[in-house]
């Protein structure tokens, strides 16, 4: 559970108890007081430090709501062949980066995919990874495009 | 998917495709500070301080063209006129000095152009700004990347004849300052009526006085995208529909821009400034404001009717860009430089598009006669005349007009002149044969009009 969440809990709970007339002072140093009793339990639960857990909860709460500036999404067409699937994936895999979605279609022979990937965990930067993509494409004999989710946040939703 | 097959698509072809990108991000930076009593002291001052706050900027720029997978076409800066940092230096007279360093400094961070080797004479100069003016066609003709800018009348002051006839002067010097290059310093030199203080294209920005420290603004194109969709909306769409096509992806467009140049912003650590929704066009085949008048049913540019065309498109920009972005500014019109748009080109070859009508485009766009080529022999007085005739057009207006004008020497009517790379190539034009020279030299001030009393 992320912190603002507990506190927001705790908060309204003591004001359950005490009613909305008590004193705000007191009120917030009651939240302060139960919140830092009970972190290293909280914390426990998550594994790696309640902080940190939250930190990224929050990233990623983040991300999903704006677009993200870690999650590529990769455009591919070209001439239907097999392979093509396994060449990009396999660029993913080794790139570390997993994907979250993907969709594939053929029509007339003509190939195309749209792949969701997660790069926050990839070890290279994005010019790197592009590289790759490039010399892949090269290969399968396909066009392989990759552009941060936010660009189409930004064109398409608003 | 979050997002539709169609849209991925449209985004992809935008930027693969269609030559969306954008085209400048360019750092604003006051070089106020670097104000000194000796001219050489400055020109230290004001290359140590561009060399330190634009280090990064190219990577960084770069960096997010790759990760975002729109590509920035152009990396830029743009300083304090540079009139204003020499008034204080006791050695009056080589400006040069200060020119080559704010070059050279440029060339260090590896920006293709930085502006701002300015003044503001809109209603008359000081004794220092008089020989720095003087010092204008050197400077552009001993530098690369240095570009200058006069803003030489605005609604409140009027029109500062004297200035205005001195440009045109200036701009001859210029012409004869680079003769074997065609004339290339004047490609380099804009004169403005209501400059605007964070406009991010070149060669006319500056870093205005009410501006901050530093502040990245970002200058979005795309009259490739426009044109492909034109191009392909039914024969017999309506105009407010057509306005409405435009309007929306126009919106798409700047909210790409904002995002470039947010994110730049944060990463180099200073303020967002404006984003300016200028459709700019390119020598690139496609990516030409003139085919977009063309797809609304034209057979060449510059014929009747494209006032009105150009009319719709810039309007249909501002507001499509207006709704996407809370920060926008600059010039944010259309741009038609003749040089750099092979439809402009190909329409003036033809006999299609006039002097005349780019002036009178000049009404409903940013900068009307923007890198027009006249022939060598156009006296001083003409070219004054070209410009007095735009600036008297954004007065009265209450809009930013400017005038990129080349005599090119040795040339005449017919032929072409080559200047490479953005610049592109100008078909030379004719010039109205009768004589304006009386009129200019009379010199003095058109008054500002009477809406100029707005308080």
């Amino acid at each position: 559970m992320a912190n603002e969440e507990l506190i927001y809990r705790i908060t309204r709970a003591i004001y359950g108890r005490l009613g909305a007339e008590a004193d705000e002072r007191v009120v917030e140093q009651l939240v302060t007081d139960v919140y830092r009793a009970i972190e290293p339990v909280v914390g426990n639960g998550s594994g790696a430090g309640s902080v940190q857990a939250n930190q990224r909860n929050a990233r990623e709460r983040e991300a999903q709501d704006a677009g993200s500036a870690e999650r590529l999404i990769i455009s591919v067409f070209g001439v239907d062949h097999p392979g093509i699937v396994a060449g990009v994936s396999q660029v993913l895999a080794e790139a570390e980066c997993s994907i979250i979605d993907i969709n594939q279609t053929v029509v007339q022979g003509k190939f195309a995919m749209i792949i969701v990937a997660n790069m926050s965990r990839a070890g290279e930067s994005a010019a790197a990874l592009k590289e790759r993509f490039r010399k892949e494409g090269e290969r399968l004999g396909v066009r392989i495009y990759a552009q941060r989710e936010d660009l189409f946040n930004a064109m398409h939703r608003i | 998917m979050e997002y539709t097959q169609a849209e991925i698509l449209q985004t992809v072809r935008m930027t693969e495709m269609e030559h969306l990108d954008i085209r400048t991000v360019t750092l604003g930076l006051s070089l106020r500070d670097c104000a000194s009593d000796s001219i050489e002291k400055t020109a230290e001052r004001a290359r140590e301080k561009i060399e330190r706050t634009a280090a990064r900027l190219v990577q960084t720029v770069d960096e997010i063209g790759d990760e975002v997978g729109i590509r920035v076409a152009n990396k830029r800066i743009s300083i304090t006129p540079a009139s204003m940092i020499v008034e204080g230096a006791r050695s009056n007279g080589d400006y040069i000095q200060l020119a080559r360093a704010i070059d050279e400094a440029a060339a260090r961070v590896g920006v293709d152009f930085i502006g701002g080797y300015s003044a503001l004479v809109h209603k008359g100069w000081t004794r220092v700004e008089s020989d720095f003016l003087d010092s204008i066609p050197e400077a552009l003709a001993s530098t690369e990347r240095l570009c200058s800018s006069l803003n030489v009348a605005t609604t409140r002051a009027g029109i500062n004849m004297d200035a205005v006839r001195r440009t045109g002067s200036l701009i001859k010097e210029m012409a004869e300052a680079t003769r074997e290059r065609g004339g290339l310093a004047c490609a380099k030199f804009v004169c403005f009526a209501n400059a605007v203080e964070d406009n991010p294209f070149m060669a006319g920005a500056f870093h205005g006085v009410g501006e901050p420290e530093a502040v990245i603004n970002v200058g979005v194109s795309g009259p490739g995208v426009v044109n492909h969709a034109v191009k392909n909306a039914p024969r017999d769409l309506p105009l407010h529909e057509m306005a409405e096509l435009i309007k929306k992806l126009s919106f798409k467009l700047s909210r790409a821009g904002e995002l470039v140049g947010r994110e730049a912003a944060r990463r180099l650590g200073l303020p967002f400034g404006i984003i300016d929704l200028s459709l700019a066009p390119t020598p690139v085949v496609g990516d030409s404001v003139a085919n977009i008048i063309e797809a609304m049913g034209f057979e060449r540019a510059g014929t009747h009717g494209t006032t009105a065309a150009l009319a719709l498109l810039t309007d249909a920009v501002k507001k499509g860009g207006a709704m996407a972005s809370g920060s926008v500014g600059g010039m944010s019109g259309a741009f038609i430089p003749v040089s750099e748009d092979a439809g402009m080109i190909e329409a003036a070859r033809l006999g299609a598009l006039s002097l005349d009508k780019l002036e009178a485009w000049t009404s409903v766009c940013s900068v009307g006669i923007d890198m027009v080529a006249v022939p060598g022999s156009t006296s001083a007085e003409t070219i004054a005349a070209i410009i007095a005739d735009e600036m008297a057009i954004g007065v009265m207006n209450n809009k930013t007009t400017a005038v990129r004008i080349i005599p090119v020497p040795g040339k005449d009517a017919g032929e072409t002149v080559e200047f490479g790379g953005l610049l592109g190539t100008a078909p030379i034009m004719p010039v109205n044969k009768f004589s304006s020279d009386e009129f200019i030299k009379r010199g003095g001030r058109i008054p500002a009009p009477i809406h100029s009393l707005r308080n």
